[in-house]
C-alpha cells in the first residue's frame, strides 16, 4: 500500500555541512611562520643544503597561502547565502581582499603582508561565527608566530 | 526536520489554500522532488521555509519561493508500527 507514496526530503545537502574557518586561520599563521623562517636563513649561505631548505620553505609558503584561498572560497561560496550576506554585506569585499593578500604572500616574503592576511582571515572567522550566533574571542596562538587569532567561544562538555 | 519528523515517517498532507506560518508542509522543489519544511514566513510575494533541525543547513531554508509554489500542509505523522502524531 505504501509503495506508491512520494518521498519528501528534509535535507538537500549531502554530506551535512561542516565548515570551520580554523583551517584557513592555521594556514595564514603558517604563512607568517614560513616567512620568518625564510628570513632566518643566512643569505650568504649558498650551499646545496641551504638552497634545498629555502626551496622547501617557499614551496610550503605557496601551499599554505593557497589553502587560505581555497578554504575561504569554500565557506564564502558554499555556506554564505542570502541571509548571511544581507547581515554582512561587506563579506564580498573582505573575501576579495583575502584573495589579493594571499596572492601577495605568494609573490613576496614580506611579513607585513602575511600579518595582514591573518588579520583579514580573523575578520572573516568572526563574521562566520556570528552568522551562527556564536560569540568569538581574540587569543594569542600558543605557538610561533604567536599572533592574535579569533576563535569561537564554545561550551565545554 | 528532526525532532518533529524522522527518517521513514509517513506524512498525511492535504492541498489547502490557507497555509500559515509554522505549518509543516511538503513543497515541490522542482525536478519532481519534494521537500518537507516548516513555513518560516509568508509575504505578499514569497514563502520562506525553515527546518526544525538546527544542526543542519539546507539550501531551501531562507530562500524565497514564489507564492505559487506547490505547497501541501502536513496534518498527520505516521511512524511504524503504531505511532500517530497530529501536527
Amino acid at each position: 500500500m505504501f509503495k506508491d507514496f512520494q518521498i519528501a526530503e528534509a535535507h538537500c545537502d549531502i554530506p551535512c555541512k561542516i565548515y570551520d574557518p580554523a583551517i584557513s586561520q592555521v594556514a595564514a599563521l603558517s604563512v607568517v611562520r614560513l616567512i620568518d623562517l625564510l628570513h632566518e636563513i643566512d643569505e650568504n649561505d649558498n650551499s646545496l643544503k641551504s638552497i634545498a631548505h629555502r626551496s622547501r620553505l617557499v614551496i610550503e609558503k605557496e601551499a599554505q597561502a593557497k589553502i587560505v584561498k581555497n578554504e575561504v572560497n569554500i565557506i564564502w561560496g558554499d555556506y554564505f547565502k542570502a541571509p548571511q550576506i544581507e547581515a554582512h554585506p561587506n563579506v564580498h569585499t573582505l573575501v576579495h581582499e583575502i584573495m589579493m593578500t594571499a596572492s601577495k604572500c605568494k609573490q613576496d616574503v614580506i611579513r607585513e603582508n602575511a600579518e595582514e592576511l591573518v588579520k583579514k582571515v580573523n575578520e572573516f572567522a568572526t563574521i562566520f561565527w556570528s552568522t551562527k550566533g556564536i560569540e568569538t574571542e581574540n587569543v594569542v596562538c600558543p605557538y610561533p608566530p604567536e599572533l592574535i587569532v579569533s576563535r569561537p567561544k564554545l561550551d565545554s562538555v | 526536520m528532526l525532532p518533529t519528523i524522522k527518517h521513514n515517517d509517513y506524512l498525511l498532507t492535504l492541498k489547502i489554500n490557507k497555509i500559515k506560518k509554522n505549518n509543516v508542509v511538503v513543497a515541490s522543489s522542482g525536478d519532481k522532488k519534494f521537500i518537507v519544511k516548516r513555513i518560516k514566513d509568508i509575504s505578499d510575494k514569497f514563502i520562506t521555509f525553515s527546518s526544525d533541525n538546527k544542526k543542519t543547513e539546507s539550501e531551501f531554508c531562507d530562500k524565497k519561493f514564489p507564492l505559487n509554489t506547490n505547497v501541501n500542509r502536513a496534518f498527520l505523522i505516521y511512524r511504524y508500527p503504531f505511532n500517530f502524531e497530529i501536527l
